[in-house]
């Protein structure tokens, strides 16, 4: 403390809302801002001090991180350094005069990490290499994984208290100490969700965050040929046209990312359609049809439309052009009859 | 008069010789390219009879060796397979080399029967080992000590089983796949260096995945850590670090770790969209790709060090070589992707044209090592033998099985 108007610095362990836990020692005139306000490991920081009794921009203001001077000038409010390594404390300090008042803060910089996690309940066939999307009256399942390394040891989950946000609104339903993960609806029909997560040690002095911008999209309907011996060519998927050469083939439709378990639910209904004319399809698989061009020209314009009984955002469309090879037989070229 | 009538004649008679001489060179340079243009697509595939299903050998049996004992193949190809070789027309649901003193076999399992094949790779003479059916096996893995795990998706749920490999009791006859049902609904599963355990990734009685591991047919399971995220891809390294990486999407931000012995998941790399990794085994050096729109990037990380390699294709489109040397093969797609690239790509709704590179991960050099020229090849699920002389991988627009000589 200085004489001639010194502030009492005051010990201020502020529990931020950021990545990174930071104490904050200063006078109640100047205090430290830092951004991001939680920083990950290595990340470039920035130090800024503000004051209403201090005129920053005229003050002599010096400025040292861990007991060493890093630098000073008039009006320099602000400094960049590097966060530590996980685990690592690095204490910035501040002091500032202007000839009259002066006054000194520190800010200790604890990086700590989140990671957040998502995937939706949404239906993928369940040996698709790919991430199941959310789509209306889906679910998605939230995981954070936090980094707070404190005393040498990673913090548990359990003594991790989190806080969950959708739009910057708390979920206070799924926070709360060791509620890692969680599983929430996912955005409604064309709508994005912004899901944050904060992770803050029981002790108060790490806390990091993450969020994710988490869009909701529609079914896509994709078919493929089921063939007899190898099953659903999950591998090959018809595009607009396509040639297969077999006179008689059957086709699956897969409503990737819809809001069901399997695509024969019977809360599911398919209309197929061939060249215009609906048909039925097998009431135990609905999701498949079987065509046969037996003396006819081969060609079938498939048209597919996918709601549901449960679910009114549900619907999907799609139109397929599918030209099988009449009644020609296989050839020694293709013998698996496969779309050329 | 006599004289140019004379060098008329003689003019005429070496002209006609000359003509002559020229037309048998041309005929027989043709022959012969014509020879080794009919081996190359013979070894292609190319011009063989339709498959017959309804043999008592199976499918890729009866396609490839056309007729043979059970067990052992009567022909193979003549001579030295060519460069690159079509193992299989069929599909095929997964493969691994097998390497003793004196020989290099690629083993794999057929997709429509679930039999076990092998193919030595210096004769193309091919031998199927079992005949235990299995229909409709999607995907398999194969482990070196004669275990194999064999998926099949009935629409509802994935059953999972692990066998073993009991050989023939005599020449004529073929072996058969003991197996044991493993627990249902397994996600993702991968053998250990050895293929004495296994590592899989399924729903526990809380309804969150669990990471277990467990001896090879499934006895003393342990659960290492549970998580509400289901969708992941694993690895088992031969050094012996289990590698989880969530499943991708274009855009969309993805997460890799090494699973810890306690059971902490440590990042592998930084989140990025569309992300997958491989690492490779007893190094620091991971291959990481991104995929974002219509772009792809391919970087090499070791530890802090990032090179960003000149090559956009997908970390699962390479193999890292079994040398202590930091090369690995990637197969690169010749085309730009189109937008949305990785989940068409996974959907089977797009595929890509690939050629062959070698990368150099200490110097991020890389090097064209084969252009398959006219055969379209989506290159997935690249398996390497030890002596880092053939790549195996299985074209992604059929699924069937393709060997490289990766020198020429």
């Amino acid at each position: 403390m200085k004489a001639g108007g010194a502030l009492i610095a005051l010990l201020l362990a502020v529990p931020f809302a950021a990545h990174g836990q930071f104490d904050l020692f200063g006078a109640a005139d100047l205090a430290l801002t830092i951004s991001p306000r939680a920083p990950r490991a290595g990340e470039s920081v920035t130090i800024r001090a503000e004051s209403s009794a201090i005129n920053l921009n005229a003050a002599d203001i010096s400025w040292s991180v861990d007991g060493a001077a890093l630098t000073s000038g008039a009006g320099q409010k602000e400094i960049r350094i590097q966060a530590g390594a996980l685990g690592s404390a690095t204490e910035v300090t501040v002091d500032a005069s202007d000839g009259v008042s002066s006054a000194t803060a520190s800010i200790t910089v604890r990086p700590a990490e989140v990671d957040l996690l998502w995937e939706s309940d949404s239906y993928t066939p369940l040996l698709f290499s790919g991430r199941a999307l959310p789509s209306a009256g889906s679910s998605l399942r939230l995981e954070a994984r936090a980094r707070l390394l404190e005393n040498g040891a990673l913090v548990p989950a359990r003594d991790i208290v989190y806080t969950w946000r959708k739009n910057g609104s708390v979920m206070a339903s799924i926070s709360g100490r060791g509620r890692s993960g969680a599983t929430i609806p996912a955005p409604t029909l064309f709508a994005t969700d912004v899901i944050s997560v904060e992770a803050q040690s029981i002790s108060g002095r790490l806390l990091a965050e993450e969020s994710a911008r988490i869009p909701s999209i529609e079914p896509i309907l994709t078919l493929y040929t089921v063939h007899p011996l190898f099953g659903v060519e999950y591998h090959r998927a018809l595009g607009a046209q396509s040639f297969i050469n077999e006179t008689e083939v059957s086709l699956s439709a897969v409503p990737f990312f819809a809001a069901v378990r399997h695509p024969d639910e019977s809360t599911l209904q398919y209309e197929w359609s061939v060249n215009n004319v609906a048909i039925e399809s097998d009431s135990a698989r609905p999701s498949s049809i079987t065509l046969n061009s037996e003396g006819s020209s081969g060609t079938a314009l498939i048209g597919l439309t996918l709601t549901s009984v449960t679910n009114l955002f549900l619907e999907a469309l799609g139109q397929w052009q599918v030209i099988l090879s009449g009644d020609r037989e296989p050839s020694a070229e293709n013998p698996f009859g496969t779309p050329l | 008069m006599n004289l140019v009538s004379k060098m008329l004649r003689w003019f005429v008679l070496v002209f006609v010789i000359t003509t002559i001489s020229g037309l048998a060179g041309w005929y027989f340079f043709l022959r012969e390219e014509q020879d080794t243009l009919d081996a190359t697509a013979r070894a292609r595939g190319a011009g063989q009879i339709a498959p017959t299903f309804g043999d008592s050998f199976g499918s890729t049996y009866g396609n490839i060796v056309g007729t043979g004992t059970a067990g052992t193949a009567t022909s193979a190809p003549q001579g030295p397979l060519p460069r690159l070789y079509q193992v299989t027309r069929a599909p095929v649901a997964g493969m691994t080399f097998i390497t003793t003193a004196s020989t290099t076999k690629l083993r794999f399992v057929e997709r429509s029967t679930g039999y076990v094949l092998e193919i030595d790779v210096s004769t193309g003479v091919l031998t199927r080992l079992t005949n235990t059916l299995n229909p409709r096996t999607y995907e398999a893995m194969l482990s070196k000590n004669n275990n194999v795990i064999q998926r099949t998706d009935d629409g509802a749920i994935i059953r999972t089983k692990a066998g073993a490999l009991v050989a023939a009791t005599s020449s004529d006859e073929v072996g058969t796949l003991a197996t044991t049902e493993l627990p249902s609904g397994i996600g993702a599963i991968a053998f250990n260096a050895t293929g004495t355990e296994i590592f899989y990734i399924a729903p526990d009685t809380s309804g969150r995945a669990a990471g277990v591991r467990a001896a090879w047919r499934g006895e003393r399971p342990s659960t290492l850590f549970t998580s509400s995220i289901f969708g992941w891809k694993v690895q088992w390294l031969d050094d012996g670090r289990i590698v989880l990486a969530q499943k991708a999407s274009s855009g969309v931000a993805g997460y890799a770790y090494t699973l810890g012995a306690n059971g902490a998941l440590n990042p592998i790399t930084s989140p990025r969209p569309g992300l997958s990794v491989l690492p490779k085994s007893g190094s620091n050096a991971v291959l990481v790709s991104s995929a974002e729109n219509a772009s792809l990037t391919l970087d090499v990380e070791r530890g802090d060090a990032v090179t960003t390699l000149p090559l956009r294709t997908l970390a699962e489109k390479c193999v890292w070589s079994r040398s202590s040397q930091l090369i690995a093969f990637c197969a690169v797609p010749q085309r730009p992707p189109i937008n949305n690239f990785l989940d068409l790509w996974n959907r089977g709704a797009v595929h890509t044209s690939d050629q062959w590179w070698r990368v150099d991960a200490a110097t991020g050099g890389t090097e064209l090592v084969y252009s398959a020229g006219d055969t379209e090849l989506d290159a997935i699920r690249p398996v390497i033998d030890d002596e880092g002389k053939y790549i195996a991988f299985l074209n992604y627009r059929d699924l069937s099985l393709w060997l490289l000589r990766i020198a020429q």
